[in-house]
């Protein structure tokens, strides 16, 4: 700084303690602010909510975004009445009262058939994340289930959260880094480049890799899971089930090491299976049954004579009231014989001496038998199976038609060793919480469902993992309701929506659409089949700190959210399972509070909510319905905290529910804030306790850590339920005439060729995917000028990347700006950078760049936006969890012009520059 | 004494937060950078490495742009600390060329971050909390302010988090540590001579004062 310069006056020089608002991970956060502004984010170094005292990038980027001039300042409303992905909005200012009396008349029209209301979206960076807990209680209040989730699917680990609620009781998995040694990533970045809470991860994946865990990442580009991991393994995309079933066949088969123990009582590997493949039952109680060895018979699963495992059956063929049957563990071993490492490798590309090498490591490592002393922060010690071993998978892996079984076949690696929720293996974010130690309260406990002892979560959010609902026709469009299974839905935004509703008479029509956050026509599969939807709804509201691709085409009214940093927040924390500190880390309950006040006219979203409750006299519901979740951590799960079971809070014993809000008041958020956190916490813990520290901490117990010993309850190595539901699948699919792939719905973890490799031609030829970059998040990042400036300076971020060879063969070469062209004749461009580290039958793409809309000049044609390659219907979705086949086959040549911003309102300008080339010369 | 950095390569993810930290500790313009993180690879498929390299200038023991400036703005302190006197500096970007590691950049013309709107509330308290003069050549000066501000202080650099360079404190993988390279038993010596921490480019005989663990 020039010695000449004067400093001016400093009348505000504070730090506030809340939480990021980057991503879901929600890290806890100190913000400077200096004379009302606020200038710099550093992390929270005394709790272990994020990377103590560290943030990522990405967050530290967010700070520009409070000032971004192009911000939503106003509610606006749509002057254009023409949608489309391209039209001008001519947005015009309007009053608040004006806006949400409008909105509450549409939706006063509606009442009489409240599914007419589709309501949904995403948070994107820079909004809060009030969505599931706040946002989806007003629609599903006001009656409806259509429930759309901004690139459903197709972000979201559909098949993931599936498989986690299944094996774990949370919504993702992760190794336990403080033990594991080896582990396995299939398609994830977790802890190297993006995925849930980023923060703690990326620290303590970190201090894993210091100390010697060795890493092998299955990925088709080597940037951040396959960049960082120890060795790469390049694979084509969605045949990494074939290898995770390869390496199960090698350990069990071939090498003969499991856990005995862990597969006879957590897993349904002894109960018997009948020649329908489903269990043989009690008839009384209708009790799923094994055999017991010692005496001969079978029994339930629950009958205390079975309580020594030594006496259980995993193999042999049994007689029950004349129904031949046999453990499920004893077929299962047989099924995956037909995997061998040559077939795998047949699909996959990878060597097969290279699977049957890593499958070895990874069952060496695992020490099947041995244990371990964990001592807990608190004092506690225990003795605990020690399995320092881990696979993972996320988006990547799993997003492909056969979602579903190649993420259950990767936990399956997990269960035949033993390493799950246990110390060193692979675990869940926190499904167990036994509660703040002086009052008691803010408890969490998965538990066995009464009829066949199965995992089933204490609390999650949007679908129910266990016990899946039944198969119905589907009165949602979201089809839900027909596949019970998925956690998320594509649905009514897909090419072949229209056909099946009207196969169904039209029950009704979608007539408003209310948006939180999100930025569908860049975040989803292809933007023509979501602007065919959106077009059509006659009135949209959209929730949103940004002007962006979506309000711009399709809104009627914006309402302007506050930034994270104007923001409170309590919902979002309600999430042990979601986004809490994992393994050993200490319990971490964050505070979001504002850091300035809330500029222009912005207000937060809850308070939005409640204000249009109140228009249509809904109030009193939603505060009986936050009076039963608040309760549900009192020590009891009262409902799941899922979609569904929303409205099903009204019929909560009234004598299991303390009365936190009562039904007339009309309080303001952080008022309701201050009462919940006086309920869990103890009166002295309000929220003027927690605007000073930023939340409350205290010690995790070595039982809730490692809380799978302790809590009697079983995992599915063999979906039976998919066999119990296949019948009813069927008979409501042909009602509408839809042929789902029903091969699939077998009980038996299979590899499915994904839709992807049944494309591919000569023309065809590569493999287009997309990933997430450690810089970005959902859409609305590029729009952030640091960020921006950064990721000009990264050779891959803004590009088109490819393998260097084959670019070489198509005479393609670093900077050309080339077409991309998927089979189903959607066309992208960008420019190309070659690498080495890519499988040579791939071209791959940053996701959700490439924007185009007016209120994001800064993002404006940087990047191309990999999505609109896609397709959007049933054949391209896993017909089990909905995951969407995220690759796409392609061809590549080279073109002129930004073919996907012919009709926008100007042509991008930006292209790569020299700078951007990498500068390894430098390495030393 | 002699300030010095180690960074951890197999903890770091070339998350950029130290760039971003650092733009934001020094109010630092468009298009400036004081830190950078390269990114390359090397091998053939499928034997490839990717490698991530967060750059800032090394604070050479034998700095090449203190000999190359003619006008003493770029000075190096008794602690091995080389800044910039921006009242010194006219720009002649003789450093720029004699620094090995391209670590020096020169700050050209004002611009807003969002084009053609204005000021942000945050540029605007920037430029008087921390003002960058046009027209000369600026680097990363280990948060200088922060060590000499915490030293008054009583406080250790590379212990206690005010006195430590920002994109030390804020790096979310811990890979980078600071302190005395002329101390044997400071956390960073420690770390160089168990991990075997590297120097870029050492033929140069410049000496720089940060390490790279492999």
């Amino acid at each position: 700084m020039p010695k000449s310069e004067k400093k001016p006056k400093i009348w505000d020089d504070a730090w506030v303690k809340t939480t990021c608002g980057g991503c879901y991970a929600t890290c806890s956060v100190s913000i400077h602010r200096v004379n009302g502004v606020a200038v710099k984010m550093e992390g929270d170094p005394d709790n272990d909510f994020g990377p103590q005292g560290g943030i990522c990038g990405k967050a530290q980027g967010l700070i520009q975004s409070l000032y971004d001039p192009n911000a939503c300042k106003y509610p606006m409303k749509r002057t254009n009445p023409k949608k489309g992905f391209f039209e001008d909005p001519r947005w015009q200012r309007i009053s608040w009262d004006e806006a949400l009396d409008e909105i509450a008349e549409k939706l006063e029209e509606i009442k009489d058939n409240p599914k007419q209301l589709l309501h949904g979206g995403t948070p994107t960076p820079g909004t809060s994340a009030n969505l599931a807990l706040g946002f989806a209680v007003f629609g599903a209040l006001f009656g409806t289930p259509n429930w759309y989730i901004g690139g459903a699917g197709l972000h979201c680990g559909n098949a993931a959260h599936m498989g986690a609620g299944l094996f774990h009781a949370s919504w993702s998995i992760v190794p336990d880094w403080k033990y594991c040694n080896y582990v396995i990533y299939f398609g994830s970045n977790k802890g190297v480049g993006s995925g849930h809470s980023f923060g703690f991860n990326m620290r303590l994946s970190a201090e894993a890799r210091a100390r010697g865990m060795k890493t092998v990442a299955f990925d088709p580009i080597c940037n951040f899971g396959g960049g960082k991991a120890t060795e790469w393994i390049p694979l084509l995309p969605g045949t990494d089930g074939a290898i995770a079933l390869a390496m199960v066949n090698v350990i069990v088969n071939d090498l003969g090491i499991y856990d005995a123990e862990f597969i006879k009582t957590r897993t349904n590997g002894p109960y018997l299976i009948k020649s329908d493949l489903t269990y043989v039952r009690d008839k009384k109680t209708g009790k799923a049954m094994l055999w017991d060895e010692e005496e001969g018979k079978a029994k339930t699963w629950d009958d205390p004579s079975v309580e020594d495992s030594t006496k259980v059956a995993l193999y042999g063929d049994y007689e029950v009231d004349g129904v031949k049957c046999q453990p499920a563990w004893q077929l299962l071993k047989e099924h995956v014989k037909q995997y061998t490492p040559e077939k795998a490798s047949e699909a996959s590309t990878v060597p097969a001496q290279t699977i049957r090498r890593i499958a070895t490591e990874f069952a060496q490592a695992a020490m099947v038998g041995s244990t371990i002393e964990v001592h807990g922060e608190a004092g506690d010690v225990e003795k605990l199976p020690y399995r320092p071993v881990s696979a993972i998978m996320f988006r990547g892996g799993q997003g492909h038609t056969n979602g579903a079984h190649t993420y259950c076949a990767v936990c399956l690696l997990n269960a035949i060793v033993g390493a799950m929720d246990v110390p060193g293996g692979t675990l869940g974010w926190p499904p167990v919480s036994l509660g703040y130690p002086e009052t008691g309260k803010f408890v969490v406990i998965p538990y066995p469902d009464d009829r066949d002892g199965m995992l089933t979560t204490g609390t999650f959010m949007e679908h129910k993992p266990w016990p899946v609902e039944e198969s119905k026709l589907p009165a949602d469009v979201c089809f839900k309701d027909l596949v019970p299974t998925a956690s998320f839905s594509p649905h009514p935004a897909t090419s072949d929506f229209e056909d099946y509703w009207n196969k169904l008479g039209r029950p009704y029509e979608i007539k408003v659409a209310m948006i939180y956050g999100a930025n569908f026509p860049r975040t989803t599969q292809s933007r023509e089949v979501v602007c065919d939807f959106f077009e059509k709804v006659p009135f949209t509201v959209s929730i949103n700190t940004t002007f962006n691709e979506f309000n711009e085409g399709f809104a009627d009214i914006i309402l302007p959210d506050t930034n994270f940093l104007e923001s409170w927040g309590l919902f979002e924390h309600h999430a042990p399972f979601f986004t809490w500190p994992i393994g050993l880390e200490g319990w971490y309950f964050p505070l979001r509070q504002p850091v300035i006040e809330p500029q222009y006219e912005r207000r937060q979203v809850i308070e939005i909510l409640w204000d249009l409750a109140d228009r249509l006299g809904m109030r009193k519901e939603m505060n009986n319905y936050y009076n039963v979740y608040f309760s549900s951590f009192g020590g009891e799960a009262l409902i799941g905290g899922d979609i569904h079971s929303m409205k099903g809070a009204s019929g909560v014993d009234k004598s299991k529910i303390t009365e936190i809000i009562k039904p007339d008041e009309k309080l303001s958020y952080p008022e309701v804030m201050d009462r919940v956190f006086k309920y869990y916490f103890g009166p002295e813990h309000g929220l003027d306790y927690f605007k000073e520290h930023g939340g409350i901490h205290w010690p995790k117990q070595v039982r809730e850590a490692y809380w799978r010993p302790f809590i009697k309850t079983r995992v599915p190595l063999y979906s039976e339920h998919i066999a119990e539901l296949k019948p009813h699948v069927m008979e409501n699919a042909k009602k509408i005439g839809l042929e789902l792939d029903w091969e699939q719905w077998t009980p038996l973890l299979s590899y499915f060729v994904p839709q992807a490799a049944k494309e591919g031609s000569a023309e065809y030829d590569l493999y287009g995917f997309s990933y997430r970059d450690i810089l970005h998040g959902g859409s609305g990042t590029p729009e952030i000028p640091w960020l921006d400036e950064i990721s000009k300076l990264n050779p891959y971020t803004y590009s088109v990347t490819m393998n260097a060879d084959t670019a070489e063969k198509k005479g393609l070469k670093d900077g050309d700006l080339i077409c991309i062209e998927s089979s189903y004749g959607r066309k992208i461009t960008g420019y190309l950078k070659t690498m080495q580290g890519m499988h040579p039958e791939t071209v791959a793409i940053a996701a959700c760049s490439g924007g185009w809309a007016r209120g994001q000049p800064i993002a404006y044609g940087k990047g191309s936006n990999f999505n609109i390659l896609m397709e959007s219907d049933f054949k391209h979705i896993c017909p089990i969890s909905f995951s969407q086949e995220t690759a796409v086959r392609v061809k590549v040549y080279k073109i002129d012009r930004r073919l996907e911003y012919e009709g926008a309102w100007k042509m991008p300008t930006w292209k790569p520059v020299e700078e951007a080339k990498s500068s390894s010369e430098l390495g030393g | 004494m002699r300030w010095g950095m180690v960074i951890d390569l197999k903890k770091c993810v070339g998350c950029c937060n130290c760039v971003l930290t650092c733009k934001a500790e020094h109010y630092l313009p468009p298009g400036i950078f004081w830190s950078r993180v390269l990114i390359s690879e090397t091998g053939k498929y499928p034997l490839v490495t990717k490698h991530v390299l967060p750059i800032r200038c090394n604070h050479c023991k034998e700095a090449k742009c203190v000999d190359a400036c003619p006008t003493g703005a770029t000075q190096q302190r008794e602690d091995g600390l080389v800044w910039i006197d921006p009242d010194k500096c006219v720009g002649c970007r003789y450093c720029m060329m004699a620094c090995p590691y391209q670590s020096r950049v020169y700050y050209d013309h004002e611009w807003e971050y969002f084009p053609g709107q204005g000021l942000t509330p945050l540029e605007e308290l920037g430029r008087l909390l921390y003002p960058h003069q046009t027209g000369t050549v600026e680097k990363c000066n280990f948060c200088m302010e922060r060590i000499d501000e915490g030293l008054a202080k009583g406080l250790k650099p590379g212990v206690d988090r005010e006195a430590t360079p920002a994109c030390v404190v804020n790096c979310p993988t811990k890979a980078m540590h600071f302190g005395d390279l002329d101390d044997p038993y400071s956390e960073i010596s420690l770390l160089i001579k168990e991990r075997k921490g590297r120097q870029l480019h050492d033929e140069y005989g410049t000496d720089p004062s940060i390490y790279y663990l492999d």
